[in-house]
């Protein structure tokens, strides 16, 4: 029937609302049949396939980034791994299946029970895997396979392992892995980390790690009663961690590991004109791999526990005494200041009275007269005592830190140490103490309370390359994700701009280059045909000596001085900076300076300067050198 | 200033009801995302901030007299429509479909506010047919025109859930006016002999779901994973549930929306039968007090509009349930006060606001 009139009468909306009552309470009635039909008629039938076909989600865990070098080559990458883990779901008789492994793996069970209580105490969920064992190899992974019907909830499932495919070759610059700690899990930075996950724990590994770590995926699957997977239902694919591309040179740095050979210390090449970290080596090393799986605990001990520090990064946390290099920026001061003139003369007779004390030359005999130039050339400690009485401590500070010392240069790994240039006010304030005038001739050659990192020496000498700039050292040129876009690039950076004159430059360098090529030349080990390289050599003392005693070779090796030498190379257009420094190596002329010789080779010869070496054979003009130094060792130089 | 009267007459139990559901949502939302001690989501937090923005809106919509709004209708109607164009112009995407207005760090769903403005519009225009005398040919070409502008822009968004929600919502409204029943009748038959036609309209993943709906075995791993998973989420549940933020099927992110549209699933398995009766119960008694509130106001508008509100809720609530139960096809409807979502929320939260508003001052005349 049709309404035309007043279709609004309360009464026909009162009957309309009435009959829309009853269709909704027809809804409600459906549902709850529904549900009483689902959860008690079916329920034991669904509660049975809930338990029998178990829908699980797992993480597929995303390959971390590469690292790679300047010439992308790959150097760090993941390889597959092996996990034990345990779901307490599946695990019907846990004390059977705890006891099986404990007997197949040979680990004592508390072990393993240890790792489940501390997984339940992080609130993990009975459905969540717990894992047992890191990293097991390829005979134990089918021994379980084998076992698995007494291994109910034991599975074993693979998960990507840091790769470091040069063992321990720059270890410290890229740290190394480990398992994610509470305290960690507590900040905002890993929110979306877990319980278990493993992160980069020190260097770049730890400082790149939001570029390095990509997103993890997720796969569906279907696992019987015993949690073994039936099928995959679903997967999302994990986003590839994102690749560096480092400014190391695999060669140089392969060079300068190979260098140094089994002594300890530090060593670091830079590009002068962008500060880019070609090589960079602390000694003694470590194999980063051996965290990867999880460091066992005796492993840990031993690293930690070894006097020569292994885990340390010497290159930016190891201070030492520059000694003699020092007087690099002792000749860049006096010049600058104008304290004294390049043609004056300083007559050495071998030491220099001063206060009722006497301060020894190294060369005992003496220099007899001495330039700039020729101090330099021939370390004469005796002139660099009166330029440092004429200067004072404070100005050779200022110089000093013009040149990037007295602070860190900044590079991007954690952990490193500013030096120190010591001032009056320094003094003053932690030894509240005046600073006494002797001091300033410690300070001269280096020594006394002067303290650099191997870093900073680098940065030194390029700054003298470059014409007096202060770069960031860069190890890192640019981030690309897993698609090859860049992410990130690291433009040079220039910290300071020290003041120096073209006249102060140009004697500072002639000399350095002096120190190399003429025959009294304390750094002769590092000549090279037809390429100009300059360089400082030094030696530092570790404990202080007496006056008058000798230091000889039967003094313990933990007593012995260290050997310095920083160089770089072609003098009219350079291109490469390095500073070296062998813990107790004795002499940088004899010690340091062929580690630094052998590097500057590799770099020429690679960029074609020198010719490429024909295996074995031909000698290059750095090991003849070092033929006939051999022969004649012994004379000392400071 | 408010009448003394207004608040005698204001029903603090539907708004305790209506807090009460909301917080069971933020308890089942905290257990549906809560993954081991770890990585406990935050999304309950979230839902507590747009339960504080729902009150809000409830408390606005509470404080303008419903004839208010009953003047200002078709501005109001207007204005949605306004958005939902914008929407389809420059709205974000988001899973294969143009939904979101971003507005500062506000993202808006303009199919939620249609929601309420055509309800509005409707009312007003269902009730002032009896000033006007009644139903004539041309009323079937307005309601035609207020329902089909919001519904075709919500239609091509694609909104294939709101969609149907409107249509029924509009249909509802209609038929408590008083229309008359029998065109009506025969353009649904009409339509059901058109549908064939209709299917081409439908994007793929409509038609998937629909045809995973009639025979969910044939896709496990697909769309009708979804189905199968949340019946046995809901099966395995038995007569008390696995207890609260133990479910094995819901625990384990088997569904990607298990804290919004498969909330349910996640009360039931956790909390059983007694849980999920205990939750439609509560449901019930506020389209109880829907229904009551209609009945008892003698306003034409008013009736119309608690009446329309109260359907809406309630096709949310048996569309939802169904949906989990395997009663319909997967459309992606929330589960009113219990599913987490900002929208949505809101828009019930407003809706409640009115018939409250409806429901206190139902003896104030004129």
């Amino acid at each position: 029937m049709f309404y035309n009139g007043n279709v609004l009468e309360p009464v026909l909306h009162q009957r309309r609302l009435r009959i829309l009552s009853i269709f909704l309470a027809t809804f409600f009635f459906i549902l709850v049949s529904r549900v009483w039909y689902l959860q008690i008629l079916r329920g034991s039938f669904f509660k049975e396939k809930s338990e029998k076909q178990r829908i699980r989600v797992q993480r597929v865990l995303s390959p971390r980034g590469e690292f790679v070098d300047r010439q992308e080559r790959t150097l760090v990458d993941t390889k597959p791994g092996f996990n034990v883990t345990l779901t307490l779901e599946d695990a019907q008789d846990l004390d059977q299946s705890l006891e099986r492994l404990s007997q197949l793996v040979n680990i004592p069970e508390v072990e393993l029970r240890g790792k489940i209580e501390t997984a339940r105490a992080n609130g993990i969920r009975r459905f969540q895997m717990i894992r047992l064992l890191s990293n097991v190899d390829w005979p134990t992974v089918a021994l379980l396979e084998a076992h698995q019907m007494d291994l109910g909830g034991i599975s074993v499932s693979p998960e990507p392992l840091r790769n470091y495919r040069f063992d321990g070759l720059f270890a410290h610059a890229f740290g190394y892995m480990g398992e994610i700690n509470g305290a960690e899990l507590g900040r905002e930075a890993f929110s979306e980390y877990r319980m278990g996950d493993v992160i980069g724990k020190t260097g770049l590994e730890k400082g790149l790690e939001r570029y390095l770590k990509g997103v993890d995926g997720s796969r569906q699957v279907e696992v019987n009663s015993l949690g073994r997977i039936i099928q995959e239902m679903a997967e999302h694919s994990p986003v590839p961690g994102s690749r560096i591309v480092l400014t190391v040179d695999y060669d140089i740095q392969h060079s300068l590991e190979e260098a140094f050979g089994d002594g300890s210390g530090a060593g670091v090449v830079l590009n002068p004109n962008t500060g880019d970290i070609l090589a960079m080596v602390s000694r003694p090393s470590y194999d980063p791999n051996v965290f990867s799986g999880g460091i066992p605990a005796e492993k840990w001990k031993e690293l930690t526990a070894d006097e020569q520090h292994p885990l340390t990064n010497k290159a930016i946390s190891g201070q030492y005494a520059p000694g003699s290099v020092f007087k690099i920026v002792m000749a860049v001061a006096a010049l600058e200041e104008r304290a004294i003139t390049p043609q004056e003369l300083v007559y050495c007779r071998g030491y220099t009275k001063f206060g009722g004390r006497r301060f020894r030359c190294w060369k005992r005999r003496g220099h007899g007269k001495m330039d700039l130039h020729r101090a330099l050339v021939q370390s004469c400690d005796v002139y660099f005592y009166e330029v440092g009485q004429r200067l004072g401590i404070d100005k050779i500070a200022e110089h000093a830190e013009n040149l990037g010392l007295n602070r860190p240069t900044g590079i991007d790994l954690e952990g490193e140490k500013p030096g120190l240039i010591p001032t009056r006010a320094w003094k003053k304030k932690t030894r509240n103490e005046p600073w006494y005038p002797g001091e300033n001739l410690n300070a001269a050659i280096g020594q006394g309370f002067i303290l650099v990192t191997p870093i900073q020496l680098a940065n030194l000498v390029a700054a003298i390359a470059n014409g007096g700039t202060v770069y960031r050292p860069q190890l890192v040129k640019r981030v690309e994700n897993y698609r090859g876009e860049v992410l990130k690039e690291f433009a040079s950076e220039v910290r300071y701009d020290a003041p120096l004159s073209a006249k102060t430059l140009h004697l500072v360098t002639q000399a350095l280059e002096g120190v190399v090529s003429e025959k009294r030349g304390t750094g002769g080990r590092v000549r090279m045909k037809g390429i100009r390289v300059a360089g400082k050599t030094g030696t530092a003392q570790v404990v202080r000596m007496k006056q008058d005693e000798e230091e000889s070779e039967d003094v313990p090796e933990k007593f012995r001085d260290h050997a310095l030498f920083a160089a770089f190379a072609p003098v009219d257009d350079p291109e490469i900076a390095v500073a070296i420094i062998v813990e107790h190596g004795g002499h940088g002329g004899s010690a340091a300076a062929p580690i630094a010789g052998k590097v500057l080779e590799r770099h020429f010869r690679k960029t074609g300067r020198l010719p490429e070496l024909d295996q074995g054979k031909a000698k290059t003009p750095v090991e003849r050198a070092e033929g006939r130094r051999a022969v004649m060792a012994g004379g000392r130089e400071n | 200033m408010l009448d003394r009267r207004l608040i005698i007459h204001f029903d603090f139990g539907l708004l305790f009801l209506v807090l009460l559901l909301s917080g069971i949502g933020v308890g089942a939302i905290y257990s549906a995302t809560h993954f081991g001690g770890s990585s406990t989501s935050m999304l309950y937090l979230k839902q507590l901030y747009w339960i504080g923005i729902g009150i809000t809106g409830l408390l606005v919509a509470i404080s303008v007299h419903y004839r208010t709004l009953q003047r200002y209708a078709y501005v109001i109607y207007a204005v949605s429509l306004v958005l939902l164009v914008i929407v389809a112009i420059g709205g974000k995407v988001g899973m294969g479909a143009k939904r979101w207005l971003v507005i500062g760090p506000l993202t808006l769903q303009p199919a939620e506010i249609v929601k309420i403005s055509l309800i509005l519009v409707l009312s007003r225009y269902l009730s002032d047919l009896q000033e006007r005398g009644g139903f004539t040919f041309r009323s079937y070409g307005s309601l035609g025109l207020l329902v089909g502008l919001p519904l075709t822009l919500i239609v091509q968004q694609p909104d294939l859930g709101t969609s149907v929600m409107i249509l029924l919502i509009a249909l509802t409204l209609i038929f408590v006016s008083g229309a008359p029943v029998r065109p009506f009748l025969y353009a649904g038959i009409g339509t059901l002999a058109a549908t064939p036609f209709l299917w081409r309209f439908l994007k793929a993943y409509q038609k998937q779901r629909i045809l995973v709906f009639l025979r969910p075995e044939t896709d496990p791993s697909g769309s009708g994973y979804h189905i199968i998973q949340s019946k046995i989420a809901i099966g395995s549940g038995g007569l008390f549930g696995k207890g609260i933020m133990q479910g094995t099927q819901s625990q384990l992110r088997f569904l990607p929306e298990q804290h919004t549209d498969f909330i349910f699933s996640v009360i039931a398995e956790e909390t059983g039968f007694v849980g999920a009766v205990v939750l439609i119960c509560l449901f019930g008694y506020l389209i109880f007090k829907g229904i009551d509130t209609a009945l008892k106001t003698q306003n034409g508008f008013g009736t119309l509009v608690v009446a329309g509100i109260t359907s809406m809720i309630a096709f949310y609530i048996f569309v939802n349930i169904g949906m989990t139960a395997g009663l319909f096809p997967v459309v992606g409807v929330p589960l009113p006060f219990i599913s987490y979502g900002g929208s949505s929320l809101i828009t019930l939260f407003m809706g409640v606001g009115l018939i409250l508003n409806v429901r206190m001052r139902r003896f104030q005349s004129g």
